[in-house]
């Protein structure tokens, strides 16, 4: 496929993983699915990624496709959707065309009034293999002018309209090992009952379902991550350099530490914005962005890491002992942002579609400042627990805009003046000391960024002015601190392996402050003591996530 | 930013157009004045994505929910002031 080996391992895996039932862990409990949260099906996909990417994101894409239906979609079609997943029928999505890339406002496959329904024309790339799948969602032109209004959502059923799509190649470009992405191309009939929601609302049906399945993008990031600290940990502690284990090199350590503190950074944000999409919906479309964003940022940054402790391994798969895991996950991550409808550029978008939001953010933010800070801890968001249960998801508060409120970033002074005054009852130690500095560099940065919002004008943001993306990228860092603190704050009696550990925390900080371009140096001792930390999570745990997951 | 300071009544339609016209203002680097409150806000180069941006800040000023997609269903300023100021959502 596209001069990339197709390997029939992958299939019969991709065949077995999916037998693995978990499409009920996202179709509702009223229409007979088992959905609990998206935190759990967060953690489920995370799983399943972390063994396999592409049968992870077929589950994504079968996610997003459902995900319109449940936000749009009327009873029967709801009931049919869950009925035919339920029975193992797979889902997937055709959103994007060859001609149009993923320009959402650009497609031109076409859904014209006839005969009582609509007449589906144009070529579209499906998101998995045609002959795999019984459901696509579809993304059509249903006005000549186009715009916002003018694109709908059709519930095609493949078997109901048996010669009226065939598949004409295969999508160009790397994508997945092993996963496939047909071009389609469409001339069927359509029943009027095929449409999703109100002709016309299409895109922002697409939209709002994007938000959930970015932030799962962050699961899946996170997932090939997991396995790449582990496979490289695992590497470290038995191969040598000149006699000496790579993992007692104190570079090594400090590079394994920093690429444990990245993937720890990601599973916060992402479990803070996943659990937030319960309790915070309409704040999604900032959640979504950010996670988005950051977390695909820092897992590509952190894979880069770990591939110079593999050094030439990197490039030389080891037929052995680890038939080139660390290699698929890295390249298989890239692709991640297929899921988005892109071609890796989507993170950039996250950024523009944020940087439009940041001055309603900081003006909200300042002036809800007063009641922010004087926040005690036992009023945080009692959402954000682990041990409390999800709030009830409620698919008709999603929006495209937070209006200005961010409750993860809302508790971000609060987090940080906790933090300091738990220092302040600590021994002063070098611990202690970075702790301390590096809580000073973010809210100094925090500062920064909102001031530097606060000159930033419309026409910029409208421009998309590089300035903008800055202060978006910058504005993620400080809400991935801010979730990392509230996890600190509410959670740390159950993360004594990971951010409890001062010396993890520490470099946690660290990596954060080190995105906002002011991070200290930090002692030796808290990179052995990290790295301690972190063999000890493997070994008790067999895992490196910031909480322990199921087993495979 | 200010916040407008009651919604009850609601603003006036020249209030919410003058505050419409110095954001577009903005974009244009033109007279408030000069911004004609009838083309589209595409005409000024601001998108799907940009006008959801002007709706979020629009939405503190105002002091009240607003769906983010009101500009899309009102494309100019003239039609969307128009609806906000006989709006009690």
């Amino acid at each position: 496929m596209n001069g990339f080996r197709r390997a029939r391992w992958l299939d019969r895996e991709l065949d077995r993983e999916l037998d693995v039932p978990l499409y009920p862990y996202y179709i509702p409990r009223e229409l007979g699915g088992a959905f609990v949260s998206l935190e759990e099906v967060g953690a489920l996909v995370r799983v399943v990624a972390r063994r396999d990417m592409t049968t992870a994101l077929s589950h994504a894409f079968g996610l997003l496709g459902a995900v319109t239906v449940w936000l749009a979609g009327d009873a029967t079609q709801q009931r049919a959707l869950a009925g035919l997943a339920l029975a193992g029928e797979r889902i997937s999505v055709a959103l994007r065309e060859p001609g149009s890339g993923s320009d959402l406002l650009a497609m031109t496959a076409t859904a014209r009034p006839s005969g009582g329904g609509y007449r589906l024309t144009g070529d579209k790339w499906l998101d998995d293999d045609l002959a795999k799948i019984r459901i696509a969602i579809v993304y059509a032109r249903t006005s000549e002018r186009g715009g916002p209004r003018g694109f709908s959502l059709f519930l095609v059923d493949k078997a109901a309209i048996a010669g009226g799509v065939h598949v004409t190649g295969k999508a160009p470009g790397p994508c997945v090992r092993g996963a496939a992405l047909d071009e389609l191309r469409f001339d069927a009939q359509l029943p009027g009952t095929a449409l999703i929601g109100a002709e016309g609302s299409g895109f922002q049906v697409l939209l709002t379902a994007l938000q959930i399945a970015r932030t799962i993008c962050g699961a899946l990031s996170l997932g090939a991550l997991d396995t790449s600290v582990e496979s490289v940990l695992r590497f470290a502690l038995h191969a040598k350099v000149d006699g000496e284990l790579v993992a007692e090199l104190p570079h090594s350590q400090k590079l394994l530490c920093e690429a444990w503190a990245e993937l720890l950074i990601g599973d916060s944000l992402t479990g803070v914005a996943l659990r937030g999409m319960h309790a915070v919906s309409s704040q999604a479309s900032v959640h979504s962005a950010v996670v988005k964003y950051l977390v695909s940022t820092l897992s590509e940054q952190a894979m880069q890491k770990l591939a110079v402790i593999h050094g030439a391994r990197h490039h030389a798969r080891p037929p052995d002992e680890d038939p080139g895991l660390f290699e698929q996950m890295v390249r298989d991550n890239h692709a991640v942002s297929l899921l988005d409808g892109g071609t890796g550029g989507t993170t950039q978008l996250s950024l523009f579609g944020l940087s439009h939001q940041l001055r309603s953010l900081v003006i909200h933010f300042e002036a809800t400042a007063a009641q922010a800070a004087e926040l005690p801890a036992t009023d945080l968001p009692g959402w954000a627990h682990h041990a409390s249960p999800p709030v009830e998801l409620d698919w008709t508060r999603f929006s495209l805009s937070a209006g200005g409120e961010d409750a993860v970033l809302a508790g971000i002074d609060a987090g940080i003046d906790a933090l300091r005054a738990w220092l302040g009852q600590r021994a002063a130690d070098e611990t202690s000391q970075a702790l301390e500095a590096s809580l000073v560099r973010l809210a100094r940065s925090k500062q920064d960024l909102f001031t530097a919002v606060r000159a930033l004008s419309v026409g910029q943001v409208a421009a998309g002015h590089p300035e903008g993306f800055e202060l978006a990228r910058r504005y993620c860092v400080v809400e991935a601190a801010a979730a990392v603190l509230i996890d600190w704050r509410l959670n740390r009696a159950a993360l004594t392996s990971t951010l409890a550990d001062p010396a993890v925390l520490a470099v946690v900080l660290q990596r954060l402050t080190a995105q906002l371009g002011d991070a200290i140096s930090l002692p030796p001792q808290c990179y052995r003591d990290c790295f301690a930390a972190l063999r000890a999570r493997r070994e008790t745990d067999g895992q490196c996530s910031l909480h322990v997951l199921p087993p495979e | 930013m200010e916040r407008a300071t009651t919604t009850s009544p609601p603003l006036a339609k020249a209030a919410i157009q003058r505050w419409l016209q110095l954001r577009i203002s903005e974009v244009i680097q033109t007279p408030a004045d000069q911004v004609d409150v009838t083309l589209p806000f595409s005409y000024y180069g601001l998108d799907s994505v940009a006008t959801l941006g002007i709706s979020g800040e629009m939405q503190i000023w105002l002091g009240r929910k607003l769906s983010p997609t009101l500009t899309w269903d009102h494309p100019n300023i003239e039609r969307l002031a128009a609806f906000l100021a006989h709006d009690d959502a």
